[in-house]
């Protein structure tokens, strides 16, 4: 007979108010497994759509300036010999695609109006494999014939008003320093999902953008992996195995040093969490703390004959805490099997549930439920923690009752 | 062999801000294997003495000694393990565990030893035996009669054989012909194993067992005679 066995014996002693306290850290369980799920959810959507929005996962320079000041003068950072790269970066298994890309700043005019965009250039053949997320909602995608042609952002076609087929007319500054323009026919407008890029991303094949800035390289590589989840990996291979083999400068940053949004997002909702948490717990502290100082009000006598049979002080709280442990294992059990299954109901009964556009994002989404391993059993751990914690302070109530005053405790 | 002595004890209660004295002066002592009775109205200091010799209470002034020891000396961990193995206790509300059994009421002081669970069964089963209580042994006390916690209780206190056995008003919940029987039932524990009883009754049925009645009177006591 063990204090985990009396205490267990314990708690199905008065099994209404048990459930009670069960109830609420099962609730409050539940709650954080399906928030951690959808939060979850959310940010692999947003890291998806901005690594497959153009990001790619790993992008390639000759310089580090080429990531602040580089769209705006991408001559300085030319690749020598961009081709030999992308072979060896290809020879990697992790490695899916590489797509040689220019960003460069300009001015787009249509019949009345102009406007200022950022214009994105990569071979039509592979923009599938970079730019998969973006969803052409009029006209079409680039073809490998396509010369001159540009796919506008949703945002920056109701700005400069254009519609499918319109001529509009580029300007940029080219490599030797003089102003270019072109006229340039709208194949496609597309929705990108993100408003920041919605309201001034342009879209031309690569040909096309080198022709018009008069260069024969590409400042940029970006490589697509497999899986997200190689980043760290094939950017360690690349900066250690493949950068002192080669006769040019290298540098390469992932996309999560470059997804400045993203990384908003991810902090915005990690803070979420934990408030969320927080509140949780706090409810959940405040409960057990209520239900154990009624227990100890309610054996004081109990507590007084068990210190009379020779139960030491530290018997009396481990008691206590072993009771807030098992409290703390059931509720945390069935609140992360709770959880779950909501999850799985909400994922396959109701299909998700529809989140109108959060801040910054073009559309709303249906959000899925995705606990992750890991946290359903920190959120079990954090429930067992919680309430051995919260016991302690009417354990200790229990502890400091004198003896032959509980026994006289009717 | 003189087993408690109380030596001119003294013990104050504060009720309402006030103290109020409840033991003046009291003197006292028991021999192995003796029973003895205290007897008096409500608040003339029964169970305050009782309480000192458990050591669950302690006096203001005066010399408290049980089996050798000054109890109030001990630590926390070794007065409990005094209690556990050398006192016994039996309350007019029985005080049995609840969640527990009748069997794993009276284990519990040996499993506070650490005594082994092979051993520990053996002597259970014994004193179950001895209480006359084996038929309800996995009843839990809410589905046994007064008279049978009264068993159990007496089973939990004489389990670990001890040295005294205190009880404050060990009748006082029972029917008279139950009482009788728990009194009975004492009295042929302490002739077989020679264990000291002392109680607190205000039941003349319970001092007739015993060969020694204090009486008490307002903290002190008033007279003593043999019944």
């Amino acid at each position: 007979m063990s204090t985990l066995f009396l205490a267990l014996r314990n708690l199905f002693r008065n099994k209404r108010r048990t459930m009670l306290t069960l109830t609420a850290i099962t609730t409050g369980i539940m709650a954080l497994v399906l928030f951690d799920g959808f939060v979850r959810y959310t940010l692999w959507g947003l890291q998806e759509s901005t690594i497959r929005n153009g990001l790619g996962h790993l992008q390639l320079s000759t310089a580090e300036e080429y990531f602040t000041t580089g769209n705006f003068d991408p001559f300085s950072y030319l690749f020598t010999d961009p081709d030999e790269i992308t072979k060896k970066l290809k020879v990697l298994p992790e490695v899916k695609e590489v797509v040689p890309q220019v960003t460069f700043s300009a001015t787009l005019a249509g019949a009345d109006k102009s406007g200022i965009v950022m214009v994105q250039a990569v071979p039509a053949e592979l923009s599938r494999s970079l730019l998969s997320f973006r969803n052409i909602i009029d006209g079409r995608d680039f073809t490998a014939a396509d010369r001159y042609r540009v796919i506008l952002a949703k945002g920056v076609a109701e700005k400069i008003g254009a519609r499918v087929g319109d001529t509009l007319t580029m300007m940029a500054v080219t490599r030797n320093g003089g102003l270019n323009a072109a006229d340039m026919e709208v194949a496609g407008i597309a929705s990108l999902g993100l408003r920041e890029l919605d309201n001034i991303q342009v879209y031309l094949d690569l040909p096309t953008a080198m022709d018009f800035l008069d260069i024969t390289s590409v400042p940029l590589l970006i490589t697509v992996l497999e899986k997200t989840e190689y980043t760290g990996e094939v950017q360690k291979t690349i900066t250690q195995r493949l950068k002192p083999k080669l006769g040019q400068p290298l540098v390469v940053k992932t996309w999560e040093e470059l997804a400045d949004y993203y990384r908003q997002v991810q902090e915005f909702y990690r803070s979420l969490l934990q408030i969320v948490r927080l509140i949780i717990m706090l409810v959940v502290i405040f409960t057990i703390v209520n239900t154990m100082t009624m227990a100890v009000l309610e054996r004081t006598r109990e507590i007084g004959t068990l210190r009379a049979i020779g139960t030491q002080k530290t018997g009396i709280m481990e008691l206590f805490l072993a009771e807030g442990l098992w409290i703390g294992f059931f509720g945390g059990i069935f609140g992360v099997l709770m959880g779950l299954a909501g999850s799985s109901f909400i994922n396959t009964a109701l299909g998700g549930i529809y989140i109108p556009p959060p801040p910054g994002m073009a559309e709303g989404y249906q959000a899925f439920f995705v606990p992750a391993f890991a946290t359903v059993w920190q959120n079990l751990l954090l429930a067992v923690t919680i309430s051995v914690l919260a016991s302690i302070y009417p354990a200790l109530k229990g502890v400091k009752l004198k003896i032959a005053e509980a026994l006289r405790y009717i | 062999m003189v087993l408690v002595a109380l030596q001119d004890v003294y013990k104050d209660y504060i009720m309402a801000k006030t103290r109020v004295p409840v033991l003046k002066g009291i003197g006292l002592q028991l021999a192995a294997g003796e029973m003895v009775c205290l007897m008096g109205p409500s608040g003339s200091g029964k169970t305050t003495i009782l309480n000192i010799i458990g050591g669950i209470d302690f006096a203001d002034k005066g010399r408290v000694s049980v089996y050798n020891q000054d109890l109030e000396v001990m630590s926390d961990k070794r007065l409990s393990g005094f209690r556990n193995k050398t006192l016994g206790f039996i309350f007019q509300y029985f005080n049995l565990i609840p969640v527990l059994t009748a069997f794993e009421n009276i284990e519990y002081p040996l499993v506070l030893q650490g005594i082994e669970k092979k051993e520990r069964r053996r002597r259970v089963e014994a004193m179950l035996e001895a209480v006359g209580l084996p038929a309800v042994k996995n009843h839990r006390p809410d589905e046994l009669s007064g008279g049978q916690r009264q068993r159990v209780a007496i089973g939990r206190a004489l389990v670990t054989r001890p040295k005294l056995v205190i009880a404050d008003e060990p009748t006082g919940n029972l029917d008279h012909k139950t009482g009788r029987a728990i009194m009975e039932l004492m009295k042929e524990m302490n002739e077989k194993n020679r264990t000291t009883f002392i109680f607190a009754t205000h039941d003349p049925m319970v001092s007739a067992y015993t060969s020694r009645i204090l009486h008490l009177l307002d903290g002190a006591i008033v007279k003593e005679e043999k019944p």
